[in-house]
């Protein structure tokens, strides 16, 4: 079991590493010149000094090697739009980032999960029909024009929400409930299919002739043995959600990583998009890593596999 | 049996959206206070209301220092917070601003009396030590402020209240003035360190706040000079929006009264609501084409003018930008010193263009070499349709054009480069905060043009030559006898059109005026 | 077609079944008869075996009796009388007091009938509870007694591990136990060997033998594989295609089988120590197609004596004496297995 944590704290290492090199790369190798977008309207010999003053004249794996070291003392650089250090930026963004993704996947997860269960339970009934059709539009509505549709109903319309900025956690609702839909489809799915697989199991059945209730059969037999494949989607999830997280967060321009993400790799600001890309990851990794450890927890079979806790 | 699970289910389900939500950011109640939370209605007045908010297009630069940056939404934040020296009008003439009395010399010096008892937000005193601090450091070359000054200017302390302006050379510049206009005064007292950490500070009507989540909160300044003016709004939200949609519909709900940059689909929307308004006004941002002087075809005279000829620059302000746009008679916009028409700019004529393509020596285009157009995504409106009718035009009287339109940095590295790769023509907007026809023509021809690399010694010396008339009219006569007309004839750059200015406000606030530089001052807005 | 098996001796009936119709609907108004018009009797303390190939009608006929027949599966008519009480009019709550206390049914499969995320200790622990509160040691204790029934004497260590710790036939002697852990009435085991080795099918059936020696439980034993019925019931009930085609003694119907397809069946089974010359035969052909069984014999396309009338004409379930039954038109009198098999009776 220590074992199995160690191995993925090393892989998890080993994918940072890589997300650091290719998005140090790759943003110097796109073009665009942030010493342009920092003289603006400039002339080309200020650009020039700039570039020395950010060391960017030097060929790009002398940058590399100069930004490692920092990187491993824990110095994520200077944002030279903000004019702050990127540590300071990220812990400022973060939480709102966090609190949307963690709200929509919850209610993404909640939502996914009821109506799953309700749909493998009502399996080729009307309810479950409509439940699947409700997902497929769902799921074939573009986010960003749900997020403006949205807007304008509930904000403009209703007046109910407020559509820009953030004030109190109400501003949160409408952007969660944008990034949440994503992950409400793929989780009612997800779950509807493993439980009608899960119920159709021979154990379900044989729980049943043994006089176990419906109920206790659809969550103690069923739902439990959805679970891994229903966990790891969810790891999966938290990529694609990210990625959505930071579309909405400029469209509601809820103050997150996503929008100082958009505007950072706009302005070519190299070091904030390193990092912010670089606490993305990191959050990924972690949360994938997180459940790949808990599946031994979830799974007799693998906890055995691996010789016990 | 069955009561008990659901109700741990229920139970389950509150604690983790409680969990979630106690995970929200947290706010300070005080900000909560001058929030308008509550006029989120479009349909409710804002009587009593202390709040203005204001949507930017633009994100804020931090780091607040003046001379550190040329962003524009920090320029709009600037023009609140400071003074400046003087103000440019929407007519091409400059009015007092902390210097209420000038008087310019022939040896290109100015003498500039300034108001006294003007205070800063921390309650000390602006005079002329802060003046001469703030006009040698913002023109300093190595300063991002001072890519529109030709040369660093130098101060010298009269009296506390009179300073001496020159430029540094002592060559004598007509647009030096201009320029001071444009120039907001701050504090010789306050360092680096404090403008990071505390934020910009000035003498303007509003004082800032804090800048917390993408949004800068300003509070009315009671020691504000001008009584005449000072803020009726108490506090001001001016708010980052990058989204063009959720500006308007911020608009429509109440949440926002100003909002910056509507789009041109979205001004039938405005006007349908009777909650909106929007106002259009002539910018001070001349579009045009770059022609790159470093590649060979484009030293050729009579391509560049058939280029220009080729051009149905009334079609695509109709047809693409629904006439929100004002077609370009001459090299900078209208609003500024020193503009007139220019004689003989080419207009659309495509027998013109086919006959001087033939002049240049490719009859039809034949033997033409490759030329690549530049145009940025995002940065200006409709800039790829309109870069698509362009080359339509060329295309109809033979010249083959490729299309290259790309995201908004690589653009501006292209635009200023004069590398291979940066192509033959860039399409670019031009709108210095110093609205002096000197300021642009300087930058874009003078020497070595700084996005087309023109050299061009003949029309330097004219340029020069402008710039060392001091009295006004005289100094038109130049531009517009000599200057102007030797532009036209060359077409370094191709001037396309002036752009419009498009904002959308609430029928709730009265008193809002938009300039062209798309500077407005907030302390003349109220609420209805 | 109202010809009941009969008990001869009513007192001692612990399960009557009468004309069980068992149907599925499928899409476009098709209709499987799965189970169509059987009946039979079980007496206490004996063992019934049903054998026929798979798709006969066995296990929807076992489930029917539990009442755990799925969708789109429905109970069509006839009565399942249990001690005298007909199920199919129980409420569903009291059917679920049945199942797994008075009824139990061992599945085929034990790699897949237990729940991968519980220990053998919480399934027994499970089943106890679902039908009886009780405390975990009263639970353990009567766990461990169930295990040893079924010839595992070292519970303790069998209770805290997960079903994947075990063999495939550990895992069934499990399942019986759990089966047994209310001591049922009737024993339903459902091709209880069919997916394990011959060795280890020995065990389980030597396993339900401890269990009926020990408890005195009637069984049910559905399967394939005379082989498995030879060596324990009283009763043989043969089915094709959703219909009982032979009812008899085991030992008469083993010697002297009457309808053509117990021969086949017979024929069929490979036999461990027959190093004499038979040769395994197979029943020719397959199965008929459920949703459109022929008008006449449902056999009779692969049945070698069949003649016209067999194509035409169903042929009845009729009593031909010594408490046997036969559905066939041209019932074989005299045939002897002896001299070909060496079934053990």
């Amino acid at each position: 079991m220590f074992g199995t944590i160690v191995k993925r704290i090393l892989q998890g290492i080993l994918v940072l590493v890589l997300v650091v090199i290719i998005t140090f790369v790759v943003l110097r190798l796109i073009p665009g010149d942030p010493a342009r977008q920092m003289a603006s309207d400039g002339s080309a010999q200020a650009v020039e000094e700039i570039r020395a003053e950010m060391g960017l004249d030097k060929p790009i794996y002398v940058q590399l090697f100069e930004y490692i070291p920092k990187l491993l003392t824990g110095q994520l650089g200077w944002s030279y739009f903000q004019k702050a250090p990127v540590f300071d930026v990220i812990v400022n963004t973060a939480p709102f980032t966090y609190a949307l993704l963690f709200s929509a996947m919850i209610l993404g997860v909640i939502m996914g999960l009821i109506f799953g269960i309700i749909a493998a339970v009502k399996a080729h009934t009307w309810v479950d029909r409509t439940l699947s059709a409700i997902a497929v539009v769902f799921q074939s509505m573009p986010t960003y024009w749900v997020a403006t549709m949205l807007i304008l109903i509930v904000s403009v319309q209703w007046g109910l929400l407020p559509a820009v900025g953030y004030k109190s956690p109400k501003y949160l609702i409408l952007p969660a409930f944008v990034v949440s839909i994503p992950i409400f489809t793929a989780v009612l799915r997800n779950v509807r299919q493993n439980v009608m697989d899960g119920l159709s199991q021979e154990f379900s059945r044989a729980a049943r002739a043994r006089g176990i209730s419906h109920i206790t059969i659809l969550f103690k037999y069923a739902f439990r043995n959805s679970l891994i494949p229903f966990i790891t989607q969810i790891g999966g999830q938290v990529g694609v959600s990210l990625g959505t997280c930071v579309l909405i967060e400029s469209v509601f321009s809820l103050p997150g990583m996503g929008m100082q993400i958009l505007n950072a790799v706009l302005r070519r600001d190299y070091n904030l998009v390193q990092g912010l890309i670089l606490i993305l990851a990191a959050t990924f990794v972690l949360i994938n890593a997180i459940i790949d450890i808990s599946y031994s927890y979830l799974d007799p079979r693998i906890r055995k596999a691996q010789g016990g806790l | 049996m069955r009561m008990k699970k659901k109700l741990a289910l229920l139970l389950a389900v509150v604690m983790l959206l409680s969990i979630s939500l106690a995970c929200a950011p947290k706010v300070p109640d005080s900000q909560k206070e001058t929030g308008t939370e509550d006029s989120k209605q479009g349909s409710t007045p804002d009587k009593g209301k202390d709040t203005l908010v204001v949507l930017s297009a633009g994100a804020f630069a931090g780091g607040w220092d003046p001379t550190s940056h040329s962003i524009l939404a920090n320029k709009h934040l600037e023009h609140v917070l400071y003074t400046k020296i003087l103000y440019p009008t929407d007519s091409g003439e400059l009015v007092p601003g902390l210097c209420y009395e000038w008087e310019t010399h022939d040896d290109g010096s100015a003498t500039m009396k300034i108001r006294e008892g003007v205070t800063f937000h921390d309650g000390s005193v602006c005079d002329a030590e802060d003046v001469k601090y703030t006009i040698e450091n913002y023109s300093e070359k190595s300063k991002p402020s001072a890519s529109n000054f030709r040369e660093q200017l130098k101060c010298d302390i009269i009296d506390p209240y009179t300073v001496k302006v020159y430029p540094s050379s002592g060559e004598p510049f007509a647009e030096m003035m201009a320029l001071l206009a444009g120039t907001p005064v701050f504090s010789s007292e306050r360092t680096s360190e404090q403008y990071t950490n505390e934020g910009p500070m000035g003498t303007g009507p509003y004082k800032f706040v804090k800048f917390e989540n993408e949004c800068v909160y300003l509070e009315a300044y009671d020691g504000y000079w001008d009584t005449e003016k000072a803020p009726s709004i108490k506090y001001v939200e001016y708010k980052y929006v990058p989204d063009a949609a959720t500006r308007l519909a911020a608009l429509q709900s109440g949440e926002a009264h100003i909002i910056e940059r509507i789009e041109i689909e979205h001004i039938d929307l405005i006007e349908k609501d009777a909650n909106c308004k929007y106002v259009e006004v002539v910018s001070g941002e001349c579009q045009m084409l770059i022609c790159k002087w470093p590649r060979e075809i484009m030293k050729n005279d009579n391509l560049r003018l058939a280029l220009a000829y080729a051009l149905d620059r009334e079609g695509a302000v109709d047809a693409i930008l629904g006439g929100h746009a004002s077609v370009a008679k001459g090299f900078v916009a209208p609003s500024f010193v020193a503009y007139a028409d220019a004689k003989g700019l080419p207009t659309y004529n495509p027998e013109k263009a086919k006959e001087k393509l033939a002049e240049a020596g490719y009859p039809n285009g034949e033997g033409l070499p490759p030329i690549t157009f530049t145009t940025s995504v995002g940065m200006y409106a409709k800039t790829k349709e309109c870069g698509e009718y362009f080359v339509q035009n060329w295309k109809d009287v033979g010249i083959n054009v490729t299309f290259n339109p790309v995201e908004t940095a690589t653009w501006e590295e292209l635009l200023y480069s004069d590398e291979e790769r940066a192509g033959e023509i860039v399409h670019t907007g031009w709108s210095p905060s110093m609205p002096d026809a000197g300021v642009p023509i300087n930058a874009h021809y003078a020497n070595r043009g700084r996005c087309n690399f023109v050299e061009d010694p003949e029309l330097t010396a004219l340029i020069q030559k402008q710039s060392r008339v001091t009295d006004p009219e005289e100094r038109l006569k130049v531009w517009s006898e000599e200057v102007y007309p030797y532009l036209a004839s060359k077409c370094y750059n191709i001037p396309l059109w002036v752009s419009h200015h498009l904002y959308g406000y609430s029928a709730n606030i009265e008193g809002f005026v938009l300039d062209s530089l798309s500077f407005c001052n907030f302390n003349e807005i109220s609420f209805k | 077609m109202n010809t009941t098996i009969t008990a001869t001796q009513n007192d001692d009936v612990l399960l009557e079944v009468k004309n069980l119709r068992t149907y599925f609907k499928l899409p476009r108004n098709k209709l499987v008869k799965a189970v169509d018009d059987i009946s039979f009797t079980l007496h206490k303390g004996k063992v019934l075996g049903i054998i026929g190939e798979s798709g006969s009608g066995k296990s929807v006929t076992s489930r029917s009796i539990l009442r755990i027949v799925e969708e789109p599966g429905y109970i069509a008519g006839g009565e399942i009388l249990f001690k005298g009480v007909d199920c199919l009019k129980l409420s569903e709550k009291a059917m679920n007091a049945l199942r797994g206390k008075e009824i139990s049914l061992i599945f085929q499969d034990p790699t897949t009938s237990f729940n991968p995320y519980m220990t053998m200790g919480q399934h027994l622990e499970e089943a106890y509870r679902v039908h009886k509160a009780a405390s975990k040691d009263t639970i353990r204790k009567r766990s461990l007694d169930v295990l040893k029934m079924v010839g595992i004497n070292d519970g303790e260590n069998v209770l805290p591990k997960y079903p994947c710790e075990f063999s495939a036939g550990f895992r069934q002697r499990i399942f019986i136990a759990m089966a047994m852990i209310f001591n049922p009435d009737l024993l339903i085991a459902d091709e209880p060997t069919t997916s394990l080795g011959i060795t280890i099918q020995a065990e389980i059936i030597e396993a339900l033998n401890d269990v009926k020696r020990a408890s005195g439980t009637s069984i049910i034993i559905i399967t394939h594989d005379f082989g498995v019925v030879s060596q324990f019931s009283d009763d043989i009930f043969v089915m094709y295609a959703g219909h009982c085609v032979e009812f008899s003694p085991k030992r008469d119907l083993l010697l002297s089988p009457m309808h053509p397809y117990t021969v086949g069946l017979i024929r069929s089974v490979p036999l461990l120590e027959a190093r004499k010359t038979r040769r395994l035969k197979s029943i020719p052909g397959f199965p008929p197609d459920m949703t459109a069984l022929p008008d006449g014999c449902p056999f009779a396309e692969r049945c070698e004596y069949a003649k016209d009338v067999c194509f035409k004409e169903r042929p009845e379930l009729l009593d031909v004496g010594n408490g046997r039954f036969c559905a066939c038109h041209y019932p074989l009198k005299q045939y002897r297995t002896s001299d070909e098999t060496v079934l053990e009776v």
